[in-house]
């Protein structure tokens, strides 16, 4: 099954490279342009040397910043992002905010980190102290992981500036993503980091709420790691020097186009390697963790052609999955540019596609995060709920009906789950706001991720297969290596797929948009004149957002006539004439509008009554049968 | 139909010779084949699929309540896919919650009740009609009341002694677990925490063989709670791994159908008419089946039982 599918996906890509430019196709709908950007803006270079101490669970970095102001207006003021310091204690927003969902636990251990030392380096070789002036938090704010950085003199636009930085971190016990746990150590949101600073000349900076990630501008990274000999590492991008030297491993991964750097070392570290589409791809699993790593290269492979096929291809050469062990799954299901991590017991049976899925994720996020990089804070829908809609479309192009699990005969898909879920909230609160403006951290996972997930696969179902992947086709390769926000992404649906689309888009985005389609009444009875039968059908679209539907008259011998509705209007009614009589109607009989917040009434019969659950029955009565044999004495 | 129950000659239960029950008188040993009692067999089935069926009506009328008005039935839950199953879970969390409420009360009330047919058909192998001619329903079923009480006991005795053997096993699988990790690492400190508590399960295993030596004991020698249970030891001990084998290889076969129609399941489960009727009559033969092979397996004991008490 592998083959075809990398025969295609490859195909696909071929195709992407070799046609030439086309923004419009004969039909005259857009399509994805091919001539893909191919690199970022430079604006901020990190050049780190970092050695980890893996007996105190710390690492000490100095290292060279150098910015460039990319805005149309002088600054001066510098922000820094120091994530780590949200465990630092209890008094952390993200601590303080105990809305529920990952990273909920207390943490086994604080971490922190210090900046020894910050200088602005000047033209002359004289040098500024930074530190001295920084404010690591505001009067009345106890939160220390948005530092506001004063510069001695302006910096203009198209300025570029050096700081010299010495910092320590102390590693939690990994907690939300980050830390060690004995002498595993997974490294993320680890160096002093510099916000983003929008064209307006505005700072996008924010502190590390409970629910937020992360912003942040492209450039290049440099980064030198040290650790112990018996330690492997992992790290994004590629590494271009390594040797061992006084009992230590030194590795300098360099790697440009990329807003992150993250990083795990390990002494228990196995490995697979394989080159997919051109890729070298690297699995890092506990030992025991063999079969989980082979089906998550198994996923790499199908996934990695397909999304570069569908959102522009993957432009870097390495991509590392690292699969924490359980007792450290805190830091499992992220990710970084190249590098994510994967999630699941050493146990998972086949049937459960939880490493399949979260392998299929995260890479997807290295287009919708990584290459497409939007404010994750202030709109997580962007990355995460984008990104979820690609994971479910991925994997039910891959495993069909039983794309998250495939259990004794029943087959469960990711795009159904998502369905579920997201209608759990869709009424409670609007999906586009900031990460920190939902009210719980299931509410945020419901909307963020899997109403946004169902509302694009709505589309897709309702508008045809390729109608979606057109739109993100031309989305991810516009904004390649851009910073858009909400409006640009509902422009390009606008534009692909026209303004009603775009519109209901919008309506399920911001204005809790929901939808409940209804069978309300179905009628029968004998034609007053001549032969046969009469009747009529009542259907009705309750709630904000419209779509087209088809609708099924099912006659009493169980034949059937399909009608559609182009869902305008708060109801509509069908008439029916015919030689049989009419017995019911069912409104959206293929499932297409899976955002539908009541599937139990989407149908309705002439008869009066309940009705019979004749497959229900069987199934359970066996299950029970079994159960009953496996206790009984 | 009470006259054998009050007609049985309670044992002398230091002799270890097979009793007469009644108007019934043991079978020769080698005789005691559950391929001989099909309706015994197909009893035992019925019985079990008549509580499962009990038990699993509440989850059903709440889904014929649900799409009792779709056209289709209640075809949709079952697509694969299983969207409308996940919104069916969803929106009717509470009545899902007291239907399987309900249906752990059903099985838990089956579980019981359910020493009854398992006497029943260990008497009709164990014994015949003073004619020889196999034992009927009504008579089998006068047996096993005349059982009830000694297999209760043995039941409630080694259901506390088999839980014990759990929790140790569990405990022995986790203190190895425990003391692995630092030089084997999570998981395979994990698998060897598997492993040793599935050894530490053995226990648990074997007294769930003696019990059923001793349900045998108690049908085939007419012995009350505590010689039964002796006379399964004594049994046991004669051929500990032949026995546990016996047992084992038919559990191991008793799994295989059930996965094979899970095969076939993934397809059939969400058509009606003549495939829901196929399926259904699928399931039933496999569940038939691991009734049939639990027989062959009591069949066993009674033989055995019955040979250790000769020698």
């Amino acid at each position: 099954m592998r083959t075809p599918w990398r025969a295609f996906a490859i195909a696909a890509v071929s195709l992407t490279v070799t046609t030439a430019r086309a923004d419009r196709s004969a039909s005259g709908a857009p399509q994805p342009p091919n001539d893909l950007r191919q690199h970022a803006e430079d604006v901020v270079d990190y050049t780190l040397t970092a050695s980890l101490d893996t007996a105190t669970h710390s690492v000490h970095a100095t290292g060279a910043i150098r910015w460039r102001n990319t805005s149309s207006k002088a600054v001066r003021e510098l922000w820094l992002h120091l994530y780590l310091n949200a465990f630092k204690d209890d008094d952390s927003d993200f601590l303080r905010e105990q809305v529920g969902g990952r990273g909920s636990s207390l943490p086994e251990g604080y971490g922190r980190t210090e900046i020894r030392s910050l200088t602005l380096q000047n033209a002359d070789g004289s040098a500024d102290d930074l530190l001295a002036t920084m404010e690591t938090k505001r009067p009345g704010e106890k939160d220390e992981t948005d530092a506001r950085v004063p510069l001695p003199r302006e910096v203009g636009p198209g300025e570029s500036i050096q700081m010299d930085v010495a910092f320590d971190d102390k590693l939690p016990i990994v907690v939300e993503r980050t830390g060690y746990r004995n002498s595993f150590h997974m490294i993320g949101q680890w160096f002093p980091k510099v916000a983003r600073l929008e064209p307006d000349g505005t700072w996008a900076h924010f502190p590390f709420h409970h629910l937020s990630e992360f912003y942040a501008d492209f450039g290049t990274y440099d980064v030198t790691l040290d650790v112990p000999e018996s330690f492997t590492i992992g790290a994004t991008g590629p590494a271009v020097e390594t040797h061992v030297m006084g009992g230590r491993r030194v590795e300098r991964h360099v790697q440009g186009d990329i807003h992150d750097f993250a990083w795990t070392a390990w002494d228990r570290w196995q490995s697979r390697h394989d080159a997919v589409d051109g890729v070298a791809v690297t699995v890092l699993f506990p030992p025991g963790f063999g079969d989980i790593a082979d089906r998550e290269l198994e996923a790499v492979r199908f996934a990695l052609p397909d999304d570069s096929a569908r959102y522009g291809r993957y432009p870097y050469v390495t991509l590392t999955v690292v699969h924490p062990p359980q007792e450290a799954a805190e830091a499992g299901g992220m990710e970084y540019p190249t590098l994510i991590t994967g999630d699941g017991p050493w146990l998972t049976p086949r049937g459960v596609l939880e490493p399949e899925i979260v392998a299929v994720h995260e890479l997807g996020h290295q287009w919708f995060y990584g290459l497409v990089a939007t404010n994750e804070s202030a709109w997580p829908f962007l990355d995460e709920g984008i990104n979820q809609y690609a994971e479910g479309d991925t994997m039910g192009r891959w495993r069909g009906a039983g794309s998250a699990a495939n259990l004794f005969g029943l087959r469960v898909s990711d795009a159904a789950i998502q369905a579920v879920a997201g209608n759990m909230a869709a009424r409670d609160e609007a999906v586009a706001q900031a990460a920190n403006a939902f009210s719980t951290g299931a509410n945020y996972g419901r909307l963020v991720y899997s109403r946004t997930a169902s509302v694009l696969e709505t589309m897709r179902r309702v508008y045809g297969d390729d109608t979606v992947a057109r739109a993100l086709g031309v989305y991810t390769r516009r904004f390649r290596f851009e910073h858009p926000g909400p409006e640009q992404l509902i422009e390009v649906f606008d534009e692909v797929l026209g303004p009603a689309v775009a519109a209901t888009l919008r309506s399920a985005l911001f204005d809790k948009g929901w939808v409940d389609f209804a069978v309300d009444r179905v009628r029968s009875e004998r034609a007053e004149h001549g032969a046969g039968y009469e009747g009529s059908v009542v259907v009705r679209r309750r709630g904000t957002l419209l779509f087209p539907v088809d609708v099924d008259l099912v006659m009493a011998d169980g034949s059937r006539r399909r009608e559609t509705w182009d869902g305008d209007g708060d109801w509509k009614r069908f008439e029916y004439r015919g030689r049989i009589p009419l017995a019911g109607a069912v409104v959206d009989p293929d499932d297409r509008v899976v955002i539908d917040s009541n599937l139990e009434n989407n149908h309705g019969t002439t008869a009066e009554g309940g009705g019979r659950a004749r497959r229900t029955i069987e199934r359970l009565t066996y299950w029970l049968e079994l159960l009953l044999q496996t206790v009984s004495p | 139909m009470i006259e054998g129950i009050l007609a049985i000659d309670h044992a002398d239960e230091t002799s270890g010779v097979p009793k007469p029950l009644g108007y019934l008188v043991p079978r020769q040993g080698a005789k005691i084949r559950a391929r001989l009692h099909p309706w015994a067999i197909a009893g035992v089935w019925a019985w079990q699929a008549a509580w499962s069926l009990l038990a699993a009506y509440p989850a059903a009328a709440l889904v014929g309540a649900a799409y009792g008005n779709d056209p289709r039935g209640d075809l949709p839950l079952w697509e694969p896919g299983a969207h409308a199953l996940l919104d069916l879970l969803r929106t009717d969390i509470h009545g899902v919650g007291a239907a399987g409420a309900g249906a752990a009360i059903v099985l838990v009330a089956a579980s019981l009740a359910g020493l009854l047919p398992l006497a029943g058909l260990m008497t009709a192998m164990a014994h015949a009609t003073h004619g020889g001619r196999r034992v009927g329903a009504s008579r089998a079923i006068g047996g096993a009341i005349g059982s009830a009480r000694a297999l209760a006991g043995l039941f409630i005795a080694v259901s506390l002694a088999e839980g014990l053997a759990v929790a140790v096993a569990v405990g022995v699988g986790e203190v190895t677990e425990g003391s692995a990790h630092a030089w084997l690492g999570e998981a395979r400190a994990q698998m060897l925490g598997i492993a040793f508590g599935i050894v530490a399960i053995v226990p648990a295993l074997a007294l769930g063989v003696v019990h059923d030596l001793a349900r045998a004991a108690v049908v085939r020698l007419q012995l009350g709670t505590l010689p039964a249970w002796v006379a399964g030891v004594r049994a046991f001990r004669r051929s500990p791994s032949r026995l546990v084998w016996s047992w084992t290889w038919r559990g191991i076969v008793g799994v295989v159908p059930v996965g094979l129609v899970a095969l076939v399941a993934g397809r059939l489960a969400w058509r009606g008419g003549v495939a829901l009727l196929a399926l259904a009559a699928l399931h039933q033969a496999v569940a038939l089946l691991r009734v049939a092979l639990r027989a062959s397996w009591l069949a066993r004991a009674l033989r055995t039982v019955e040979l250790t008490n000769e020698g």
